[in-house]
């Protein structure tokens, strides 16, 4: 029926009015508590894959805690605690029989880890400056770090467009455990360093459609290999050996469509990495957000993923390298990966329930990888999720 | 603004109640300052005081953005709706009925024309003598729209705000309800035509029961035409609902002085939710739920 614009050039006429704009509301007005309980399980290898009949690997249990503070009318706190108890098996090292596919070997006994995060977060919102300072820390029995963080974000007069730039500096200490028992890990305590950084623009194009671009920029240096993995070359059992340095590079878009006539969101996104160490990945995330009625929301969800392998990755080293780093780590590996999600939420007066399930299947040729030997350590899992959030 | 308004917040607290009521009068008064043609010393007073005279002003960002909107609905309305079209009640006085003759309607359209208008910020002027600006048509809207906005922010999440209808909603009521919103029967008080469930945004209503005299079995509307000078024909009232209340309050002008069919026709077209009342009290609804 719609056959002239008037609504719509009025209404963007009106946006630009300056009492009409929604003060943005970069300050929470109540305070907020959130709770998650997330169990994720790693699915069992197949037999056929690994050499030492060790097929379970890693069930990690978490709880997750926020609290969301504002302090004044410019100040806000965020407090973030979480808790991860893991256990399970995971894998060593590869190795290739003569006319086999490579096999995983994996840790024999059970490994027990507690991982504990704390993270505080202040935002300062001056009208349309926020500045944000964070600090967190994590700490595990045979690891820890600590990071800073520093945010600034400005809209526009018309604030419809939103620059951010942030920075983001981290150390982190590795002790390896029962060095004496395994050769391969470094006996001494082990650091590595990261800053990272990003700019992003936001814009919101109309009333329909929101979009975010984001460029980042991330340098690790220090102990960057995995002191637990090992690599089988030429008839001996070393540690996993990766570059000291690793640079890469991310391109990321977000797009929020939203329409009216089905009470829905579409969020689409697109993120590109690259790094030095010769890993590309693309990653395609799509999500519907259809509320419904009485304060229902269901978010069904897929993400597509696929990354080449690094440089210095074989799915097993048959020959000796001149730079002497050497990894058969899956996460090196190139895979693609498709996650289904499903998340429903229930709002009620003032506060709201959450339920989601996740299903991660990963594979040598999935989405728009092509590997030439499928890593045998490719995982599959499923993540369930249960939360609450409260405000008052 | 000269007319009944009604402000209905949910509040936790007195307190909150009382800010919010503050920050509204406050906020009334500061518009009322601006706007009005009433007040000799208004903006709007002045600039129109200096009409054809070489006196520049120098116009706020606020005012500014108005300005820029009122184009944007000339604009949409082929020149229906022209904020310079005040001067028209000066020969079309709805308190002493008489039909002014065509000599004086066309030298009162020689004041009309907001395609007259220096569109220069930081030089504006009337350019010719007699002629006025009239925000009347804009600005009961827009401060509908900035009181619910206002309330949003002391916290306030379920309110209502009429300016003698002109409403904007911050929100439902606190289970979800929404506020039921009579519009009014043209010719039989307090006996609503149709019931609007807002939820939230604006609903603005225009209509010529308000005002009109009857001359020689004539009625004549105190919807004046800019273009001819005489008023119009058109719909007996027209409610419309939009994000905003201004432009609710825009789209059912331009219904309005679009004449009956045509009007009818115009509003349906936008796309907005809208009610009609024709002349004969034939209602047209456009509203969903």
């Amino acid at each position: 029926m719609k056959k002239n614009n008037a609504l719509l050039a009025l209404s963007a006429a009106a946006a630009c009015l300056p009492a009409l704009q929604a003060k943005a509301q970069q300050i929470a007005q109540d305070f907020e508590i959130g709770i998650r309980h997330y169990n994720y399980e790693e699915a069992a290898l197949d037999e056929d894959k690994v050499l030492n009949q060790q097929l379970d690997r890693y069930d990690i249990e978490v709880n997750q805690f926020r609290l969301v503070a504002p302090l004044s009318d410019t100040m806000q706190l965020n407090v973030d605690y979480q808790h991860e108890k893991m256990s399970g098996a995971s894998p060593w090292y590869t190795f290739q029989l003569p006319g086999e596919e490579p096999k995983q070997v994996m840790s024999g006994a059970s490994i027990e880890d507690t991982r504990k995060d704390y993270a505080a977060t202040l935002k300062v919102a001056l009208d349309r400056d926020v500045l944000s300072l964070g600090a967190a820390r994590s700490t595990e029995d045979d690891y820890d770090s600590t990071s800073f963080s520093v945010g600034y974000a400005k809209e526009s007069e018309d604030r419809l467009t939103t620059w951010s730039v942030s920075a983001d500096v981290s150390n982190d200490d590795i002790y390896p455990v029962d060095t004496e028992t395994f050769r391969t890990r470094p006996d001494t305590e082990q650091s590595k360093h990261s800053n990272s950084y990003l700019v992003s623009y936001a814009r919101i194009m109309n009333k329909h459609w929101l979009m975010k671009i984001a460029a980042g920029y991330s340098r690790k240096s220090g102990y960057l290999s995995d002191p637990y993995k090992q690599v089988f070359v030429t008839g001996s059992l070393i540690g996993d050996s990766r570059p000291q340095k690793r640079i890469s590079r991310t391109l990321a878009m977000q797009n929020r469509l939203f329409f009216d006539e089905y009470d829905a969101a579409l969020h689409l996104d697109y993120r590109f990495y690259d790094d030095d160490w010769g890993i590309q990945s693309n990653t395609v995330d799509l999500a519907w957000y259809q509320n419904l009625d009485a304060g229902f929301q269901i978010v069904p969800s897929i993400r597509l993923y696929e990354q080449s392998e690094a440089f210095f990755y074989e799915s097993f080293h048959t020959e000796q390298r001149a730079d002497g780093n050497y990894s058969t780590d899956y996460r090196l590996s190139e895979y693609g990966a498709v996650t289904y999600g499903l998340k429903i939420t229930k709002a009620f007066e003032n506060w709201a329930l959450m339920l989601s399930g996740e299903k991660y299947y990963s594979g040598g040729s999935t989405f728009l990888a092509d590997a030439e030997s499928e890593n045998p350590a490719l995982l599959d899992f499923t993540l369930i999720s249960v939360g609450v959030d409260f405000t008052f | 603004m000269g007319s009944p308004c009604a402000l209905s917040f949910y509040c936790e607290s007195e307190q909150q109640f009382d800010q919010a009521k503050g920050a509204c009068v406050e906020e009334m008064a500061r518009l009322e300052a601006k706007y009005s043609r009433y007040q000799p010393d208004s903006l709007i007073s002045k600039i129109n005081n200096a009409a054809g005279t070489e006196q520049l002003f120098e116009i706020d960002t606020e005012t500014w953005i108005l300005m820029q909107y009122a184009t944007i609905a000339h604009r949409e309305s082929d020149g229906l709706f022209d904020i310079t079209s005040g001067v028209l009640r000066q020969i079309w006085d709805f308190k002493n009925p008489t039909v002014p003759s065509q000599e004086d309607i066309n030298r009162t359209l020689d004041k009309i024309g907001f395609d007259k208008l220096p569109m220069e910020q930081q030089a504006f002027r009337l350019p010719v003598t007699g002629m006025e600006l009239d925000f009347g048509g804009i600005v009961k809207e827009y401060a509908a729209d900035v009181l619910a906005n206002f309330i949003g922010e002391v916290g306030i999440r379920h309110g209502l705000v009429d300016l003698a209808g002109d409403i904007a909603a911050a929100g439902p009521h606190p289970d979800g309800r929404p506020w039921e919103i009579g519009i009014r029967h043209p010719a039989i008080p307090g006996e609503p035509v149709a019931k609007i469930a807002l939820h939230s945004g604006g609903l603005a209503s225009s209509g010529d029961y308000a005002r009109c005299f009857v001359l020689d079995d004539k009625k004549y509307s105190h919807i004046l035409n800019p273009i001819t000078g005489w008023p119009v024909e058109g719909l007996a009232g027209v409610s419309v609902w939009a994000e905003q209340c201004i432009v609710a309050g825009t789209l059912a002008t331009i219904a309005m002085l679009k004449g009956e069919e045509e009007g009818k026709k115009w509003i349906a077209e936008t796309g907005a939710p809208y009610v009609t009342i024709d002349q004969h009290f034939r209602v047209e609804s456009q509203f969903k739920g």
